[in-house]
């Protein structure tokens, strides 16, 4: 199911509704509800994949109470927990690749479709993996004792807000909040409906409008010029951030209207100044979870390589966040380039960058930002190319004449100047609230809640009428 | 948690009623063509209205812009076939499905001729939709295709349509097809012109929608059980076009396997510059041939005799 | 064991840059603006050069403060 689907709609407010008359009578109903509304969720498209999550969920129940046995850690539990989580998540996303290779022999790989070759492929896989490998590895460092209620455990895995695409939870964040019963709290629900309408506004009007133009640019590049994939990659920047950060407004908003409080995901990372800030910003819950378990323990092993060490750890941390992205050698690369962005503030100028904080502080910080965006932005074209080749392919490109030239666009000029609009206000209107919770947090509304209920009637229009089509722009009108 | 859910009730109203008003204020919007929400000139608002006069025919054409302007009643009734046209712009499965559910009982033909065309299963179906939607009396069928086309858009048709319909009463007289194009009774759409105009038609590629190809499938197991012969035809197009597809055989393939399905640019040698006015679209002179060439080699006229003894 | 801590606050200070630090047993890492996942790396290889020990990666990670940093320094030493 997803959130954008009108079966979402439906099955939110059934649940929603029976999930706070539950809560009245015991934290047992309130999250026995809760497990049998995630999988509902989950096995919508393809029940069969709920034997998968409950597999998982199960093997990792078991080992969790086992790691531990009489204050001695026994590592060969441990390890073929590692293993199991890392075996599954490696098999079905190379059996992704290839059904994904095929799928795009007999049909075009833009249009989105869960009923067609998506059935064989887990959703989330990637997500509640990473949940049960840092829960089996949190109890290894005893940072965390073993859950004991397979209820509580099997809600953590399976919590229908964040099980297809995250924010990646700990169970020292999540598991408390399973455990004591949820009251009916409305000011955060009602701060929790409006995150998710604003994500919501984002995935449909500024994301899915964005995918028609880029997905027309980038399909055909051969016959595109330098300048119209520059406006290509800024506009796909842009997508990729009001898709994703989109969805997590309206996990961690559909969370909070059940009483959970998820960990931010999104900062508003396109005003970083550099690339350290961009990714403590961008997909939070990840980079935090690569950090702790993947750099931390790197970084300490590496340690008497000085900043040696510290540069290997972060390249191979962040070539490995490239690979989760998906089987494919541009995902790597991705990683890998973004890893090496970081050497510069490895290899630390004190004198030079405190000679730049305080004498020109504002151009230090516009120049920042440019640079960390325009890197952000050049990046991307490696991550939106099917292949090693066409990155390089946009690349030359983009350092050819045709920059110079004026771009064409064959999805049509009014359609890519109102998805540029959109893009350049969301900007310009996050920017305005980067110190807030997220988009639409409550202090910068009107406090009479008529002029509120405007403000969620526009945002609630302008989706219904900006809402793309699933089909690409060639519409025969003559036909 | 009741006055929040009292909060929630009142907002969705006032919220239903101010968006059916902007709706109906909005004509279009950046991006979106008027015709999405206030429904042009077109040929099934004609073909429709001609139904009650149509029960009980001997052929029932459907499909896309190659049905309307492909299949002439006029020449199917000297070989004494009665016959209505319903085919539509851009229609796809869908649209047929819809149409066929509200109107078959009433139509009881002996025959269908359903024309297909490989771009009709790529097609999302939005601009038939409305077309439909705008056309038709509006039915549950109707309402099950436009949710089926996952696009607020067709709602928004249905919310103005439902508005428009109450406020001023459908007028037959008003609407008039684009220049050129002339409604012959009986649903066929004639186009002036006899001179070949190339049109650049973008590049396809062969993808069956899975809730096109469902409802296809559907409309198949819908006519099968009402017991109407069917027969699904590809109409002729040009052959340069034709031939640069890589994908015929595929196409006919997987067509072949849920009916009697007859491809007639593998039947007719055609001259491009009489008989086609694009490369998608026959001239006057194309269609009698199309059509006579259909008859003979579909042997419609004993098929319907077959059909009349048999429900003697 | 204030030596010890005393030896911390000077090694920090030089890890940091920072001349004006002061840590003391409760100090944590979310403090000091400085100390980040790479300069606490930086201060525990100062920390094992100058006491000539060495941590296991448990140790490193086990640590809430500078009081328990400096507690895993004197087990260190006295061994």
């Amino acid at each position: 199911m997803l959130f954008t689907s009108s079966i979402f709609l439906v099955f939110s407010v059934l649940f929603f509704l029976i999930y706070w008359v539950f809560s009245r009578f015991s934290l047992l109903c309130q999250n026995g509800w809760l497990l049998i509304g995630s999988y509902i969720f989950y096995g919508w498209t393809n029940w069969m994949l709920l034997f998968i999550l409950v597999a998982v969920s199960s093997v990792n129940f078991l080992c969790g109470r086992r790691i531990i046995n009489k204050s001695k850690i026994v590592k060969p539990i441990l390890f073929f927990g590692i293993l199991f989580n890392v075996g599954t998540l490696v098999y079905f996303k190379y059996a992704n690749f290839f059904i994904e290779s095929f799928r795009d022999i007999f049909g075009p790989s833009h249009l989105e479709n869960l009923s067609t070759a998506k059935l064989i492929i887990p959703l989330g896989i990637s997500y509640y993996t990473f949940r049960n490998i840092s829960y089996l590895l949190d109890i290894s460092r005893e940072k965390y004792k073993p859950v004991k209620n397979w209820l509580v455990y099997y809600n953590y895995v399976s919590f229908f807000p964040s099980l297809l695409a995250g924010p990646i939870d700990r169970a020292n964040n999540f598991v408390p909040q399973l455990i004591l019963p949820r009251k009916f709290d409305k000011e955060g629900i009602k701060n929790g409906l409006r995150q998710f309408l604003w994500g919501l506004f984002k995935k449909i009007v500024i994301a899915d409008n964005c995918a028609i133009v880029t997905d027309a640019i980038f399909d055909s590049s051969n016959a595109q010029s330098g300048s119209s994939i520059l406006v290509g990659l800024f506009i796909y920047t842009l997508q990729i951030y009001a898709d994703f950060s989109g969805y997590s407004d309206m996990a961690i908003g559909t969370a909070r209207m059940l009483g959970f409080n998820l960990v931010k995901n999104f900062n508003f990372p396109l005003y970083s100044k550099s690339i350290p800030e961009f990714w403590r910003k961008w997909h939070i819950s990840l980079t935090s979870w690569l950090s702790e378990y993947i750099f931390t323990p790197l970084n300490i092993a590496f340690r008497n390589l000085g900043r040696l060490g510290i540069v290997l750890a972060i390249v191979i941390n962040f070539t490995i966040c490239g690979i989760w992205h998906g089987a494919n050698t541009n995902y790597i690369v991705f990683g890998f380039v973004h890893g090496l962005f970081f050497i510069p503030s490895v290899l630390k100028f004190p004198r030079l960058q405190d000679f730049l904080t305080r004498r020109y502080e504002f151009v230090n910080d516009l120049l920042g930002f440019l640079a960390t965006f325009l890197t952000v932005m050049f990046t991307f074209a490696i991550f939106k190319a099917k292949s090693i080749t066409i990155a390089i392919d946009y690349y030359l490109l983009l350092f050819s004449r045709s920059i110079w030239t004026v771009p064409t666009f064959s999805s049509g000029k009014t359609h890519v100047a109102m998805v540029l609009l959109l893009c350049i206000s969301l900007l310009v209107f996050e920017w305005y609230q980067r110190n807030r919770e997220h988009g639409l947090t409550i202090h910068t509304l009107p406090k009479h809640r008529a002029w509120r209920w405007v403000i969620y009637s526009a945002i609630l229009f302008t989706i219904c009428f900006l809402m793309p089509r699933s089909n690409s722009p060639f519409i025969y009108t003559n036909f | 948690m009741q006055k929040f859910l009292f909060d929630c009730f009142i907002f969705s109203l006032l919220f239903s009623i101010f968006y059916c008003i902007l709706i109906i204020a909005i004509p279009g919007f950046l991006g979106v063509p008027t015709r999405y929400y206030t429904a042009e000139s077109s040929n099934l608002g004609y073909s429709l209205q001609e139904v009650p006069s149509h029960t009980k025919i001997d052929i029932l054409f459907l499909g896309s812009s190659h049905a309307y302007r492909g299949f002439d009643p006029r020449i199917f009734s000297e070989f004494g076939l009665s016959s209505l046209n319903l085919g539509s712009s851009a229609q796809t499965p869908l649209q047929t499905e819809a149409l066929l559910r509200t109107y078959l009982k009433e139509i009881k033909p002996k025959i269908i001729i359903y024309e297909v065309s490989p771009i009709i299963f790529s097609l999302d179906g939005l601009e038939s939709s409305v077309d439909l939607i705008w056309n038709s009396r509006l039915s549950f069928p109707i309402l099950e295709m436009a949710f089926r086309t996952r696009s607020v858009h067709a709602i928004n048709a249905i919310i103005c349509s439902l508005i428009y319909k109450f406020l001023k009463p459908y007028d037959s007289n008003k609407n008039q097809l684009a220049n050129g194009m002339e409604y012959i009774s009986g649903g066929y759409v004639q186009t002036n012109g006899s001179s070949y105009i190339e049109i650049d038609y973008p590049d396809e590629t062969l993808y069956f929608r899975p809730e096109q190809w469902d409802a296809f499938e559907r409309t198949i197991l819908l006519i099968n059980q009402q017991g109407i012969e069917l027969k699904i035809v590809q109409s002729p197009i040009v052959d340069s076009l034709y031939h640069a597809r890589d994908y015929n055989s595929r196409f006919d393939t997987k067509i072949s396997k849920v009916g009697f399905y007859t491809n007639f640019n593998k039947h007719l040698k055609l001259n491009k510059n009489i008989d086609f006015l694009d490369s998608e679209h026959l001239t006057s002179k194309g269609v009698q041939v199309f059509n006579r060439n259909l008859i003979n080699h579909l042997n419609l006229k004993r098929e319907v005799e077959k059909i009349i003894d048999l429900r003697k | 064991m204030t030596e010890i801590i005393e030896q911390i606050n000077f090694l920090a200070r030089d890890v940091f840059e920072n001349d004006n630090l002061i840590v003391n047993e409760s100090t944590k890492a979310s403090e000091i603006e400085e100390w980040d996942s790479l300069t606490h790396i930086m201060l525990v290889v100062a920390i094992e050069k100058h006491f000539g020990i060495r941590f296991s990666a448990r140790e490193i990670q086990s640590w809430d403060n500078v009081g328990e940093l400096s507690d895993s320094i004197k087990m260190k030493i006295v061994k």
